[in-house]
């Protein structure tokens, strides 16, 4: 408001007639505002709120009263063995899918960058799980993995190998989930960093060659690397929130098992809150999950911002 | 002996041949500047010198060893390039060096581990050493730790020809290099680039469009168009010697004038006005030529009394003071021309006005219904 009035303020002096067109009308600006702002709040800033405060309370689904138990609920979670283990799992999951799938495509991207016939096939073949769906394609997996009737169980068989019971092998399962989740999504990031490659100017590589560069390790490390950073920053941080968000597989295909080794915060909460009705408990993990996701995301764009170099202007 | 050969040489992207059989001895520390349109040509021949694009034939040797099979990095020629390409990551000192760190071996390549490699402060040191002195015969030593996007268009360019010269190569090729200058800029670099040509004593091929460039920087110019060569000379040998129209519509700002010679019932008509005695000179070469025309170049015309009976009539169309020299465009019959004038001889003249020039025919040029110069034994031995 001040900042508007001393506009008003400077602006009288000058041209007395204009000041009261050009006058921010606040509630006209409001009204702008509000439908945004409306949609945001329903679907997004009340619930939050809402779950947080119920992370305080042992509502449980359906429940008439409630009461506040303060931070019981965080308690029990931090003390009970199976949260413990879910989070591990997570860990577990992420650590092997955020690599992996920026990984793979930047691996895609860059043969199907130098690849000079059949580039647009190739794109189209990687990007195609991108539009399915993913409930419906981890029932193709679980066919195409199936230890008796899979295609994959068959081709390890003609190959004179024990076909592998992917889904329900407790040291195996978690990587079957993140590798069904990391096919469905690597196209899209495949395609993202086909796009900042293609930005890279085709002068730097032949400056590159004419001072001498050599082998192709040098290209990528002194051109192709350091020019993708905007890209493969944005890129990481997609990886990252997409792959927290791995649920569906879990829920469709091995609904946590087996004997909880693919048991995943997420899966967790939807237990907890959809199938014991423990409200209250579920929003205690939503709620830490939030917050763990937040600083991830905020920690990423601060640090790797730094280091990230955004082009000549 | 060492220099640049190129013989024969061809390139053709698809159907399109952009470089037409190119033959041409560059001698070692020569200064050659590829000159011509956009599209004739002249950047494909020097990327093909760069090895970035592949000959379709013909060869070309430096220092006499073949090179037209050889990768870019194995060349040892260095290259300014129209964008300059600097690497935007990189510090000024960083893009300087980067040509002498692709030399070291590969772990002191590796950004960021190399740091753990032994020998590392020792390249730096011995790279930085070099550097240096570059850098200060740049005028650019204060810019070492910026990055190219906090450097002026002047700048950039500065560190585009350092990072060119620390390889110390014997051939450099420069595309275009002050096409992104503003014109005050482009003056003062085009004297840097001459004075650090004799400096290095190095082989330069230059490639412009702006014949002022060539005229001014070259030992010789190579005026190249829709991918063949029109002529290879010396700056003035094209100015004033030129092989065909198109070379000398090219070379000179302004243009040369150009009058159509007709001859009606044995009478001479130059731009439509019958000369009465034409001189001996353009005679015998005009005559068997149909349809000829007669370039003469805008200070070959002095400025004469009306009713001079050897010079040519027309009316004033445009006046441009230029303050060190005035120049009149003036409308005759048949052509429009333009005259080169000192400032005091054109004083006093204004639009609209009848006014007489004599041509210089000792340095009239005659060239053919297809453009090409008709020369007598009478004609040279008048230029």
């Amino acid at each position: 408001m001040s900042g508007a009035s001393e506009i008003v303020a400077l602006g009288s002096a000058a041209a007395p007639t204009r000041v009261r067109e050009t006058a921010p009308p606040l509630i006209a600006n409001a009204l702008y505002l509000l439908p945004a702002f409306a949609v945001l709040a329903v679907f997004f800033l009340l619930p939050a709120l809402a779950t947080l405060g119920i992370s305080f309370t042992d509502w449980t689904l359906g429940a008439r009263k409630f009461t506040f138990v303060g931070l019981g609920n965080y308690l029990d979670l931090m003390a009970s063995a199976e949260f413990r283990l879910s989070l591990v799992n997570t860990l577990k999951l992420n650590l092997f899918v955020i690599p992996a799938s920026f990984l793979v495509a930047l691996a895609l991207a860059l043969a199907i960058h130098n690849t000079v016939k059949l580039a647009p096939l190739w794109q189209t073949i990687y990007f195609l799980p991108v539009t399915t769906t993913l409930v419906a394609m981890a029932f193709v997996w679980q066919w195409v993995l199936h230890p008796e009737f899979g295609v994959v169980a068959w081709v390890l068989t003609g190959l004179g190998y024990q076909p592998v019971n992917w889904l329900n092998d407790s040291s195996l399962v978690l990587y079957t989930v993140g590798f069904i989740s990391l096919w469905q999504l690597v196209g899209y990031y495949m395609v993202l960093f086909l796009a900042g490659l293609s930005s890279i100017p085709s002068s730097l590589y032949e400056a590159a060659a004419v001072d001498g560069a050599r082998n192709p390790l040098d290209r990528f490390l002194h051109v192709t690397w350091p020019m993708l950073g905007p890209t493969a920053l944005f890129v990481f941080v997609i990886t990252v929130i997409k792959s927290f968000q791995i649920f569906d597989v879990v829920r469709v295909l091995t609904k946590g098992g087996p004997n909880k080794a693919s048991e995943i915060v997420l899966h967790t909460l939807y237990q907890e809150g959809f199938v014991f009705l423990r409200t209250g408990r579920a929003a205690a993990i939503a709620t830490l999950f939030f917050v763990v996701m937040l600083a991830l995301t905020l920690y990423q764009m601060r640090v790797l911002d730094r280091r990230v170099h955004y082009g000549m202007r | 002996m060492a220099g640049l050969t190129i013989r024969r040489a061809q390139k053709s992207f698809g159907t399109t041949a952009a470089v037409h059989e190119f033959s041409l001895d560059i001698a070692d520390g020569e200064f050659v500047t590829l000159l011509g349109p956009s599209g004739c040509g002249k950047t494909t021949l020097l990327r093909l010198i760069a090895g970035l694009e592949t000959l379709s034939g013909g060869e070309i040797v430096l220092d006499g060893r073949p090179i037209h099979d050889l990768p870019p990095p194995a060349r040892n020629i260095a290259m300014v390039f129209q964008s300059y390409a600097l690497y935007p990551h990189k510090t000024v000192a960083a893009n300087i060096a980067f040509p002498l760190l692709m030399q070291a071996a590969l772990p002191l390549r590796l950004p960021g581990l190399r740091r753990f490699v032994p020998g590392r402060a020792a390249l730096d040191r011995r790279i930085a050493d070099r550097v240096a002195p570059i850098a200060r015969m740049l005028q650019i030593e204060h810019l070492l730790a910026r990055k190219p996007a906090q450097l002026s268009g002047g700048q950039r360019q500065r560190v585009a020809l350092a990072r060119a010269m620390v390889r110390e190569p014997r051939l450099f090729l420069m595309d275009e290099p002050l096409s992104n200058l503003d014109a005050k800029l482009r003056g003062s670099t085009r004297a840097d680039i001459i004075d650090l040509h004799r400096r290095l004593k190095a082989t330069f091929v230059y490639v412009t469009h702006d014949q002022g460039e060539a005229m001014t920087m070259s030992d010789r110019i190579v005026l190249m168009h829709e991918g063949r060569v029109q002529q290879i000379g010396k700056p003035l040998e094209l100015y004033a010697n030129p092989a065909n129209l198109f070379v000398a519509e090219f070379i000179g700002q302004p243009m040369i004038n150009l009058l159509p010679l007709q001859f009606v019932g044995g009478v001479a008509q130059l731009a439509g006005q019958a000369i009465r005695n034409l001189p001996p000179c353009l005679d015998d070469v005009a005559l068997p030529h149909e349809e000829a025309r007669i370039g003469l170049r805008p200070e070959a015309f002095a400025l004469a009394e009306l009713g001079d009976p050897q010079a040519l009539m027309g009316r004033i169309h445009l006046i441009e003071h230029l303050g060190n020299e005035t120049h009149i465009r003036i409308s005759l019959p048949g052509a429009e021309i333009t005259v080169r004038a000192s400032s005091s001889a054109a004083h006093g003249l204004s639009v609209g006005q009848p006014l007489a020039v004599r041509p210089n025919w000792s340095s009239a040029l005659v060239f053919d219904k297809h453009g090409n110069r008709a020369r007598s034994a009478a004609l040279q031995a008048a230029a």
